[in-house]
């Protein structure tokens, strides 16, 4: 045997699979971590996407992509500043022009998914710096997860440093640093994950795949109810399947969902991040944005069972009233969906409300 | 410390192999031995610095009392006697993991039974106690046999912590390990164990990290919704947990030995393909086989020793008490004992068989045995007995069959008979690559050799011919796809199931 023969062997496969790993998911980066000139611009998803949602195309069937890119590049092509602007989570996608009392003359959703207060501050920073003013109005989801400093959601971290400069615009007394090496760092170091070349690697044989189309613009959104659409107004639409499921299988889903460890609840035992929302507040007011917070209400059926395990989510409400009235912003809806008499079915799944509920909440404006 | 962590594979590993050599090359022996206690004890501390005390203080007395049962003829100013010396150590490694293990599970008990309320105490469960403490029980039973004798304290302290077996074994004896740390010839790295070492460590981080903590998400998930399980989830749900077991605790092994050959040790194997057993006792001479030989010495030996007359009745009575030991050491819950208990219970059937030698096909006894393993594995995951008739009702039950929707097309007559067609894996929050996973899973543990069989290859002169070169260079560069698979798998950093017992 010849083991320092083997070790050779071992070592330079080693490196060589290691190299082929990083150059294809550099290649290829169908996230844009590093390359920003990687296949997904050659491809151009979010150029064409966001060109055609400019130009009231309603788009569908769109796959797994990064919403807050979207949102960016969709700010850098508006050519004029919108009179309302909605920011918040999944749970207020449902948000649409026209479901609004008020006759907005123009409205964009920029709701992401699972999205805290670090995606907020990216938006209104991207906003900002492309248009020179803020929206005349902002609607500003909030859920209680947004106050759980233990919530492993980091993904407005890929904007690091327009996190940054927002962060020191709207707390002048703390000067942040820009942690943008650090990103950069962490996103290099995606590169070499095996998770990421699997990824990469279907959304590679999606691509190529002679039928494959990463989206397609429809008449109307009723016209395809097989998939979900985006309107030009940002507002999503469910598929169709989840807009009539039974309250059964919500209930069992919703089991499901509280039996695992809740991600955006990890180690909820204090309310942080006051101070950024504080501040944030202060910041859209003294720009004269007219500020309206939206607080999405909970199917009961979770509702119940989160109160006990995450009190904290009551005295989130409280603290959110407590804030808001003295500044005199608008606040709508509420956590509790007893409230509003809602009910397992009122909802499309355990935790997102329907768009009749939603409309409901908005109505208070 | 993980295994299967970024600061353990780039950071402790080299520094500890390099210095350790580097001690050694300068003939320092002392020293090197010290250096390997100290990054040991380093290597515990990083999980928990506050039991470092409890694991010293364990080291410190049975060591102590070895050497008085070592010196006892010799002394005469001993007015202890062996034999209490024997108990007095028993007792006292007994008692801690008793206390430390079993005292709320002792409490909770008391308070059901007597209707007490007693609170409990909420100990935490010091990392790797369990298996420190049955290795020093080994230790000072062979003492008081005679087997062993161990003079020198730094020697004593390397045999319990010596970093690759200390948290979740192999169960290592004395008498296989220090002659290894003596041998001169093992100072002085060695290319080939480094290589071998290599090999089986990428192959144990590949079990873990890509395949066991797969299965671990549909296992997880079906364990916590067991109530609302259909046929196919509750079998999916079952088999992902015994691959999950497989793959993590025999990953960690693989892990464990191949760090220990990279210092010239050479620790026991541990498993050997156990799914490809063809019986109950076949199955345990398979799995987990330090712990085998542990109970076998330790508990089965001296039970069967104490009945006057031995017949094969009493040998089997032994043999369920003992596996009901052993399934309450691996945790305080009467599911584990549960779990001991139908295992023994399938050996002493075994056993019955042979002696009636009723002929089985190999097939049917191969299917019988897996199944019944997968279900005892059912009783050792489950929290609650509950949980786990749940799981094992829908294993069972023919009421709640949901079958992948694109089947409804070709079998919709299967309608009529209430099967339904949708999302056959929702609640295990599977998919069609659940499937897949499940069957390269048999594959895997059927069709293919174990990783201390693999070892072969580097074993045998590569030059032979053709296919011997092919073979070679190709176990290096598997070996490496393991490595970087594992590696840079190691983002989701989960631990290990047997660092829980």
């Amino acid at each position: 045997m010849n083991g320092k023969k083997w070790i050779q062997i071992f070592i330079i496969s080693t490196l060589i699979i290691i190299s082929l790993l990083a150059l294809f998911n550099y290649k290829i980066d169908s996230l844009k971590l590093v390359n920003k000139k990687g296949l997904i611009n050659k491809n151009g998803f979010i150029e064409r996407s966001t060109t055609d949602l400019s130009n009231n195309k309603i788009i569908a069937g769109l796959g797994n992509y990064n919403e807050r890119y979207f949102n960016r590049r969709m700010f850098e092509k508006f050519t004029e500043n919108k009179d309302m602007l909605v920011l918040g989570a999944s749970r207020s996608l449902l948000v649409r022009q026209r479901n609004m009392k008020t006759d907005y003359t123009s409205f964009y959703n920029a709701s992401v998914s699972n999205a805290v207060f670090g995606d907020f501050l990216n938006m209104i920073y991207a906003y900002e710096n492309n248009l020179n003013t803020l929206p005349n109005n902002i609607i500003i989801s909030i859920d209680p997860w947004l106050f759980n400093d233990g919530n492993p959601e980091n993904r407005y971290l890929d904007m690091m440093d327009s996190f940054t400069k927002m962060s020191n615009k709207i707390d002048k007394n703390k000067s942040m640093k820009s942690n943008y090496y650090l990103t950069r760092y962490n996103n290099i170091f995606k590169i070499f994950s095996f998770e990421y070349l699997t990824v990469n690697f279907s959304y590679l044989i999606k691509t190529y795949r002679s039928s494959y189309k990463d989206y397609f613009i429809v008449d109307s959104v009723g016209s395809d109810k097989t998939v979900a659409v985006k309107e030009s107004d940002g507002s999503y639409h469910y598929p169709q399947k989840y807009n009539n499921r039974l309250s059964e299988e919500i209930t069992k889903e919703a089991n499901t969902w509280l039996k695992t460890d809740i991600s955006q609840f990890q180690n909820f035992n204090k309310i942080s991040n006051k101070k950024i929302f504080e501040n944030l507040l202060q910041y859209l007011i003294s720009k004269n944005v007219n500020v309206t917070i939206k607080l999405a209400p909970f199917n009961p059926i979770i509702y119940n069972r989160l109160i006990v395990k995450y009190p904290l989510i009551i005295e989130v409400e409280s603290y959110i009233n407590q804030i808001a009235n003295p500044l005199k912003v608008n606040i709508i809806g509420s956590y509790n969906p007893y409230k509003y008499l809602l009910k397992i079915d009122d909802f499309t799944d355990y935790m997102h409300p329907k768009e009749e509920v939603i409309n409901n909440i908005l109505n208070e404006i | 410390m993980l295994f299967n962590s970024y600061e353990f594979i780039f950071v402790f590993l080299p520094i500890s192999f390099f210095v350790y050599f580097y001690l050694n090359h300068k003939r320092l022996t002392t020293a090197s031995k010290a250096w390997l206690v100290l990054t040991s004890l380093f290597f515990y501390s990083w999980w928990n610095i506050a039991y470092l005390p409890l694991i010293l203080i364990s080291i410190l007395f049975n060591y102590t009392i070895s050497r008085t049962i070592s010196g006892h003829s010799e002394n005469k100013n001993i007015f202890v006697s062996k034999k209490s010396l024997l108990k007095f150590g028993l007792v006292f490694n007994i008692g801690l993991l008793a206390y430390f293990k079993y005292m709320d599970f002792f409490i909770e008990n008391t308070n059901k039974v007597l209707g007490s309320n007693i609170e409990l105490l909420h100990i935490a469960l010091p990392l790797a106690i369990s298996f420190f403490t049955l290795q020093q029980i080994a230790f000072l039973v062979d003492s008081y046999e005679g087997l062993v004798e161990e003079k020198k304290l730094l020697d004593y302290t390397i045999f319990v912590t010596f970093f690759p077996q200390l948290i979740a074994g192999p169960i290592v004896h004395h008498k296989e390990m220090m002659p290894q740390f003596s041998s001169a010839k093992n100072k002085i790295k060695n290319y080939n164990n480094i290589a071998m070492g290599l090999l089986i460590f990428s192959i144990g981080l590949f079990k873990k990290v890509v395949i066991a903590d797969t299965f671990a998400t549909w296992a997880t998930t079906g364990f916590d919704t067991a109530a609302t399980l259909n046929l196919i989830e509750a079998w999916a749900t079952s088999f992902s947990y015994t691959f999950q077991l497989y793959f993590d605790f025999s990953g960690y092994t693989d892990m464990a030995i191949g760090a220990a050959l990279l210092f010239n040790i050479k620790l026991p194997q541990n498993f050997n393909s156990p799914y490809k057993a063809t019986g109950m006792i076949d199955f345990w001479k398979r799995w987990h086989m330090t712990l085998t030989n542990f109970i076998t010495t330790y508990i089965y030996t001296p039970i069967v020793k104490s009945f006057e007359k031995l017949t094969l009745h009493k040998a089997m009575l032994a043999t369920i008490i003992t596996f009901l030991i052993a399934g309450l050491w691996h945790g305080a819950s009467w599911m584990f004992v549960i779990f001991g208990g139908l295992n023994g219970l399938g050996i002493a059937i075994n056993h019955y068989w042979k002696k009636y030698r009723i002929k089985m096909n190999k097939i049917l006894a191969w299917f019988i045995t897996f199944n019944f393993i997968n279900i005892t594995f059912v009783f050792f995951r489950a929290k609650e007995l509950d949980d786990a008739m749940k799981v094992l009702s829908s294993m069972f039950s023919i009421d709640n069959v949901v079958l992948p929707d694109k089947l409804e097309s070709k079998l919709s007559f299967l309608s009529n008979y209430g099967i339904e067609f949708g999302w056959w894996a929702k609640d295990i929050g599977g998919n069609d690559w659940t499937a897949i996973w499940l069957i390269m899973g048999f594959v895997l543990v059927l069709v293919f050799k174990n990783s201390f069989q693999k070892l072969d290859i580097l074993k045998m002169d590569y030059k032979l011919n053709f296919f011997s070169v092919i073979a070679f260079v190709s176990s290096g560069f598997l070996s490496a796809v393991a490595l970087v698979g594992g590696v840079t798998s190691l983002n989701k950093v989960s631990e290990f199931l047997y660092f829980n017992f």
